[in-house]
Order: structure tokens, then C-alpha cells, then sequence
């Protein structure tokens, strides 16, 4: 622009200022030109920045989930867009209502369109807590089913698939403002500076934006404001060419004044019909090398000549050389852009897939938690009752043992007791042979007695027959009172004789059954004794084993109350961890959610770099350029 | 009637008071060369000899080893040595179906004495010493 301005104010000739307004006018048009390409291209660029930085949030979302004690802002989430949820609620309806026209469907698929609209609709009338199991990976979970039905071709409806595709994109947008929401803070755009740099994957799509695309806006801004000042100075110089038309105006008409007053009037008209025709085969020539450049082709320029087109060759020149510059930085740029998200995306691919292993086997190890906490608790309430039971044995040993050691002295009395028995009994049984010696006399003299009963009979019998008949014969009265008399005593003896010999037997039955009593007494009560001691030698030795056994008993009382105690430490411990794990399997859903909606950004991010690519594929550049 | 009941081997007997002097519990015997075993010899009773005979043996059993049944004087001077003495006893005589001859015992009559469950075969002293079995005591030589 000074150039052109500085040759403007070189040529003197008021001819040239004649053509000034179709210049501008040129001018003004190729400004506005390229200030609309450069709008085109600063919008596309915005756009592919703006989501970038909306998969770089949300990706920067679930990084900081990692930490604890954001967890609990993960669950205490703020309250989503009313207008977003209307919207999703809108659209889950209109598409249940598509999917229910469909004869072949599977009805989960018509489910999973239901509870996404009755999911939305809960969380707008406050019917649902905003919380990840509640709210978030219900509906993270029935749109990926409905999205792996349109994969899979189980929907190929195309107004269903689009409702499924505008369903995910909604469900987008409102997890990414809540992820602002919940994570906004007064340094919140530091920290998304901090977390693009940090976030996997997409901070190097961020990184690798030129600074040319950055500065679009302000040469969007600068072009029309160069062209305004332009036309200022056009129409200045058209307001000097009426002043030299006009005598007494401005140093132009005292040029013009000295001009004519050294020129004649017809060479001044040749002249000038000279000046007019080189200057329109210069505009002609200009608009003919300008022409290439109407269909996109950078390759040519204009030739910069000393006439009045020449400072607009120039400019034009400039112009090109910085199409030239802003084309190729822009299909760097591009091609930067889908290296890095072909490579971005790949890797959220992987960790897509890595996150959805993880999410299984933390799901699993949730389970065996589950597990792992009823078999400790169960553990923990079988190790109380047997410190309860231990406690128990301990108390009855202890009182087994104190009975064990009054038997042991009752054992002793005992044995004392039956010592003194036996020593009884032998002084009986000694007796009883002392009896049995006497009882011998006796018989003697019960079988003397039985024999002098005896005879006596017998001598009774013969005087009573001697007396019959020496009576018969004499009649004699005494000798029969005598005879009777003997056989009176005779009776007498041999009754006395006989219950002697009677009471004599009894006595040695009596004897024989005392003695053989006493001496089955007497070693029945040895064995007694004997036993007694074995019993006493037995008590003692379990006394001193039950003693042992308290003493065993109140050490595993012990050490069993302390297994409860830890015991019951570890289910508690089991109890966090199972809880923490739940919390890790929600987030790790959601993070496999979310990475699988950054492949789906990525594939847009993609698709805008492409877009952005075939928008300047049409301009051709030189061959050292493009090398 | 009153009787003296004894058992020799396996027989009880009874004899009547008035056929026994005396009842001897033990006695000394002393033995006579050339006299049957059954006859055990002569033993000193009251300074004079009374000849002993095994009446066990004479029924050709065991010998016996009870009293001695010393017989009135008025039967002869005989001794019995029997195996068991039951003592007297004054009961009825009640006959039974057995012949006096149905026996070894030489004097037995048909008549008997019960007692305790026991039945007594009355005996005869008189026809037993008479009996020439029971007078030849003389031991029999061979010629």
C-alpha cells in the first residue's frame, strides 16, 4: 500500500487521476475476495479449534477423575442444562417412536430409546439424583447400545440412525457442560491450557494449529480496513483531480497551469489520448494476468511496469505471495492435523479398548470383593463364637479341674478309708479261723453227744425191753419207771445232740459264709484299693492335664478374640476397597465412554481437516513451492 | 418200732434198737492172717474181743468207713462197720412189694422204714450172723 501510495503521489499527470475510481474499485473487489476466503478458512479453523478443545476437556475431565477427592465432584455433579436435557428427552421420544414403527426391531432397542427420553425427562423434573450410577451410565449405556445396534446394522433406517448420531452429539454437548460445570473454577482457563497440554492424544492437534490460522481473525479484520483507507485515498485523489480541472486549486492545478502554459492545447490532447490509451493496455494487460488468479491458480504474476498500473501489479503480486504463503501453510497444516488425529485417534482407539478391559476386570474384581467381604464377615462371626466358645472351655476346664482335684481328695479318703477296711476284714477273716477251730471242739463234742444220744437210746431200748419183760414176769413198777426214765434222758441226749449237731452245722455254715464273704470282701476291697490308687494316679494326672488345657484354653480365648478384632478390621478394609472399586468401575464406564466419544470428535476433527484441505485445493501453487 | 438206720454203699438199712448194744465211732482193729478182706479182724472193746466185719466189703463194695455196729451180746459177738449211722428213728414198719430174697443182704424182710425221702430195708441181725456167707471168714486156700 505505501509503495503503491508512494508512486501514486510520483505521477504528476492529472490523466492518470482520471482512471483513479476503477482502480479502486479493482482493488476493493480482490480485498473483499480474499477477506471472504480468509472468513471461510478462519471459520473452519475455529471450528476444528473449538472442538478439539471440546475433546480435550472432556478427555481432561476424566483425567482428573484419577484424583480422589475430585471423585466426589465426579458424584455430587451440578445441575445439567435444562434445555439440553429437553432436547435429548425430544429426540430419545422421537426416536422411540421411529423405532416402534419398525416391525423388526429388537424390543431392547426400543427399550434403550424409552429409558434415555425417561431418563432425561427424571433428571429435568429432579425425579433422579445427577450421579454417575443413577444418571450417566445409564444413559452413557443405552446410547452405546443403540449405537452398537446402527454398527451392527440392526437399525438401518436413516432417519433412525441420524436421530441415534444427533442423540450422541447431544449427549455430548451436555456431558461437556457439566464437565465445565462441575470442574469450572477461577482459573478454569489456565487449567484447560494446562490439561490440552497434558491430555493424550489431542494436545498435539492443538500444538501443531499454525499461528497463521490464530491470526485469520485479525487479517479478516485488517483487509477491509486496508480497503477502507484505500478508498479514503481514492476518493481524496478524485476530489485533487476536480481541483486541477479547476484552476486555483491545490498544487495539482498550479502544475497543471505552468503544463499548459509551456504546451500548446492539441499536444496537450495528444498527449493525453496517448497517456489514456497506455493506460488502458496496461489495465487490460493487468486483467489479463490477473485472470489465472480468479480460478485459483497462484502460479502467475503480474509484471510490475512504470505505469499507473504498476503499483496495483504490485499489491497484487504482495497479495498472491501471501495467498501463496497462507494456501501452503494452510495444506501443512491440514495434513499436521490429520497425521496427529489418525494418530490420536488410534491411540484413543487402544485406550478405548484398554479402558473398556479395564472396566471388566475391575467389574470382576468388584465381584469377587463382593465375595471376598461376605466370606471375611462370615469368617469374622465364626472366629466370635469361637472365641465365645473358647472362653467357655477355658471357665469349664477350670471348673473340671478344681471338681477333678476335690475327687482326687475324696479319692484319697478314700483309699485311707479302705485301707482301714481291709485291715478290718483281715482281723475278720483271721477271726473266723479261730471260730472255725472252736467250731471243730464243738463238732467233736456234737458228734460225741450224737453217739452218747445213741447209745443211750439204744441202752433206753434194751432196759425197756428187759424191764417188759422181767415187768411181765415180776410185775415189778419201779424197774419200768427206771427203764423210762432212761429212755425220758435218752430222748433228752439225743435231742440236745441233735440240735447241737444242728446248731454246730449252722455255726460252720455261718462261719464258711463269713469267711468266704470276708475274704471276697477283703479282696474285693484290695482291688478297690488298687483301682482307688490307679484312679487317684489317674485323677492327678488329670488335674494337671485339665490345668493345662485352662491354661491352653484362655491363650486361644486370646489369641481368637484377636483374630475377631483383626478379622473384623479386614472385613471393614474389604468393605472400602469394594467401594472404591465400585467407584473406579463407574469411572472407568464413563471413561471408556468418553474415549470412544473423543475417537467420534477425532473422526470429525478429521473430517473439518479434510474440508479445510478441499477448500484451498483449488488454488495452485509453483512447483518450488509445493517442494 | 424203734430202728438204727444206716447206709452201706448204696443201701440203707434198718435194724431194730434190741439187736445193737453199742454204737462205736472209732475202734482199733487188728487184723487176722488167713480171714476174708471183708472181715477186718478183732478189736478190744471193754476187755473182751470183738471181731469186725466190713459189711461193705462183704456186699462187695467199697470199704466202708463209718461206726461200728456193736450187736447185743445175745447175737454173738459181732461187729459191723457200716459207712454212714442216721441215728434211731421210731417209725412204723410199712411193707413193701420186694421179696427177702431179692437181695444180696442175707436177713432182709419185706418191710421198711421212710424217712427224709429215704426208704430203710428192715434187716434181721439174727439171719445175717447165721448166714454161713457171713460165719465163713476163713479165707479159702487154694488146694
Amino acid at each position: 500500500m505505501s509503495r503503491a501510495t508512494r508512486r501514486l503521489w510520483r505521477n504528476e499527470a492529472s490523466d492518470e487521476l482520471k482512471n483513479w475510481p476503477r482502480r479502486a474499485l479493482l482493488v476493493w473487489v480482490l480485498c473483499l475476495i480474499g477477506a471472504v476466503l480468509l472468513w471461510v478458512m478462519t471459520i473452519a479453523a475455529n471450528r476444528a479449534v473449538t472442538q478439539s478443545r471440546s475433546a480435550s476437556a472432556e478427555i481432561t475431565a476424566i483425567d482428573r477423575s484419577d484424583a480422589p477427592e475430585q471423585l466426589v465432584l465426579v458424584d455430587q455433579l451440578a445441575a445439567p442444562n435444562s434445555d439440553a436435557l429437553r432436547r435429548i428427552s425430544e429426540t430419545a421420544l422421537t426416536l422411540h417412536t421411529r423405532l416402534q414403527q419398525g416391525t423388526e426391531l429388537a424390543a431392547s432397542l426400543v427399550s434403550n430409546a424409552g429409558r434415555v427420553a425417561g431418563l432425561a425427562v427424571a433428571l429435568r423434573q429432579d425425579q433422579l439424583t445427577n450421579s454417575n450410577d443413577s444418571f450417566w451410565q445409564p444413559m452413557s449405556e443405552s446410547i452405546a447400545d443403540l449405537e452398537k445396534a446402527v454398527r451392527l446394522g440392526e437399525v438401518s433406517d436413516r432417519a433412525s440412525v441420524g436421530l441415534i448420531s444427533e442423540l450422541r452429539t447431544r449427549y455430548a454437548d451436555l456431558r461437556l457442560k457439566q464437565s465445565e460445570a462441575t470442574f469450572a473454577a477461577p482459573d478454569t482457563r489456565a487449567q484447560e491450557e494446562s490439561s490440552s497440554i497434558t491430555a493424550a492424544g489431542v494436545a498435539p492437534i492443538l500444538m501443531n494449529i499454525p499461528w497463521s490460522l490464530r491470526l485469520l481473525p485479525w487479517l479478516t479484520f485488517l483487509l477491509p480496513l486496508g480497503c477502507l483507507a484505500y478508498g479514503f485515498y481514492a476518493l481524496q485523489a478524485r476530489l485533487r483531480e476536480r481541483h486541477v480541472k479547476r484552476p486555483k486549486q491545490g498544487y495539482n492545478a498550479v502544475a497543471g497551469a505552468s503544463q499548459a502554459a509551456q504546451m500548446t492545447a492539441p499536444a496537450m490532447q495528444q498527449n493525453r489520448n496517448v497517456a489514456e490509451r497506455r493506460t488502458q493496455a496496461a489495465i487490460l494487460q493487468l486483467l489479463d494476468e490477473m485472470e489465472p488468479l480468479a480460478e485459483g491458480d497462484l502460479t502467475h504474476e503480474a509484471r510490475v511496469t512504470e505505469d499507473l498500473t504498476g503499483a496495483l501489479a504490485d499489491a497484487f503480486n504482495q497479495a498472491v505471495h501471501e495467498l501463496r504463503r497462507l494456501v501452503k501453510q494452510i495444506n501443512r497444516s491440514s495434513e499436521q492435523v490429520r497425521s496427529a488425529v489418525a494418530q490420536s485417534r488410534s491411540r484413543t482407539f487402544s485406550m478405548a479398548k484398554q479402558g473398556a478391559v479395564q472396566a471388566r476386570e475391575v467389574s470382576r474384581t468388584h465381584d469377587r470383593l463382593e465375595q471376598m467381604q461376605h466370606d471375611v464377615s462370615s469368617l469374622s462371626e465364626a472366629t466370635q463364637r469361637v472365641a465365645r466358645y473358647a472362653q467357655h472351655m477355658a471357665v469349664r476346664t477350670q471348673s473340671a479341674a478344681q471338681a477333678v482335684a476335690r475327687s482326687n481328695e475324696a479319692l484319697t479318703l478314700m483309699r485311707k478309708q479302705s485301707n482301714g477296711a481291709m485291715r478290718s476284714l483281715q482281723r475278720l477273716v483271721n477271726s473266723t479261723q479261730g471260730i472255725e477251730t472252736r467250731l471243730a471242739d464243738i463238732k467233736t463234742a456234737s458228734g460225741r453227744t450224737e453217739l452218747l444220744a445213741l447209745n443211750s437210746t439204744i441202752q433206753a431200748a434194751s432196759q425197756s425191753s428187759v424191764s417188759e419183760l422181767a415187768g411181765a414176769d415180776s410185775g415189778d413198777e419201779t424197774l419200768n419207771h427206771s427203764a423210762q426214765n432212761f429212755a425220758e434222758l435218752a430222748s433228752d441226749v439225743s435231742a440236745l445232740a441233735s440240735l447241737l449237731g444242728d446248731s454246730t452245722n449252722d455255726i460252720d455254715q455261718l462261719s464258711d459264709v463269713i469267711r468266704d464273704e470276708a475274704t471276697e470282701s477283703l479282696q474285693a476291697m484290695q482291688a478297690t484299693v488298687l483301682q482307688v490308687e490307679q484312679t487317684e494316679q489317674s485323677s492327678e494326672d488329670a488335674r494337671h492335664h485339665l490345668d493345662e488345657i485352662a491354661t491352653a484354653a484362655n491363650a486361644l480365648e486370646q489369641a481368637v478374640t484377636e483374630i475377631a478384632s483383626r478379622t473384623q478390621a479386614q472385613a471393614n478394609g474389604v468393605v472400602e476397597v469394594a467401594e472404591t472399586t465400585r467407584v473406579i468401575n463407574n469411572i472407568t464406564h464413563d471413561s471408556a465412554n468418553a474415549l470412544k466419544q473423543a475417537v467420534e470428535d477425532l473422526q470429525q476433527l478429521e473430517n473439518l481437516s479434510s474440508s479445510l484441505e478441499s477448500c484451498v485445493h483449488g488454488f495452485r501453487l509453483p512447483a518450488e513451492s509445493s517442494s | 418200732m424203734a430202728c438204727i438206720l444206716f447206709r452201706v454203699g448204696k443201701w440203707h438199712w434198718a435194724v431194730d434198737v434190741a439187736s445193737v448194744h453199742r454204737v462205736h465211732k472209732q475202734v482199733s482193729v487188728q487184723a487176722v492172717p488167713g480171714t476174708q478182706p471183708w472181715f477186718l479182724g478183732v478189736s478190744q472193746i471193754d476187755g473182751q474181743l470183738l471181731p469186725v466185719t466190713d459189711l461193705s466189703l462183704w456186699l462187695g463194695q467199697r470199704p466202708a468207713t463209718g461206726a461200728v455196729l456193736h450187736l447185743h451180746p445175745d447175737l454173738g459177738p459181732c461187729g459191723l462197720r457200716v459207712d454212714e449211722l442216721f441215728g434211731t428213728q421210731n417209725r412204723p414198719l410199712v411193707p413193701s412189694a420186694l421179696s427177702a430174697s431179692n437181695t444180696l443182704m442175707p436177713g432182709a424182710l419185706s418191710q421198711v422204714i421212710e424217712w427224709k425221702d429215704m426208704t430203710f430195708r428192715v434187716v434181721d441181725m439174727n439171719l445175717l450172723v447165721q448166714s454161713p456167707a457171713f460165719i465163713a471168714i476163713i479165707e479159702a486156700r487154694p488146694a
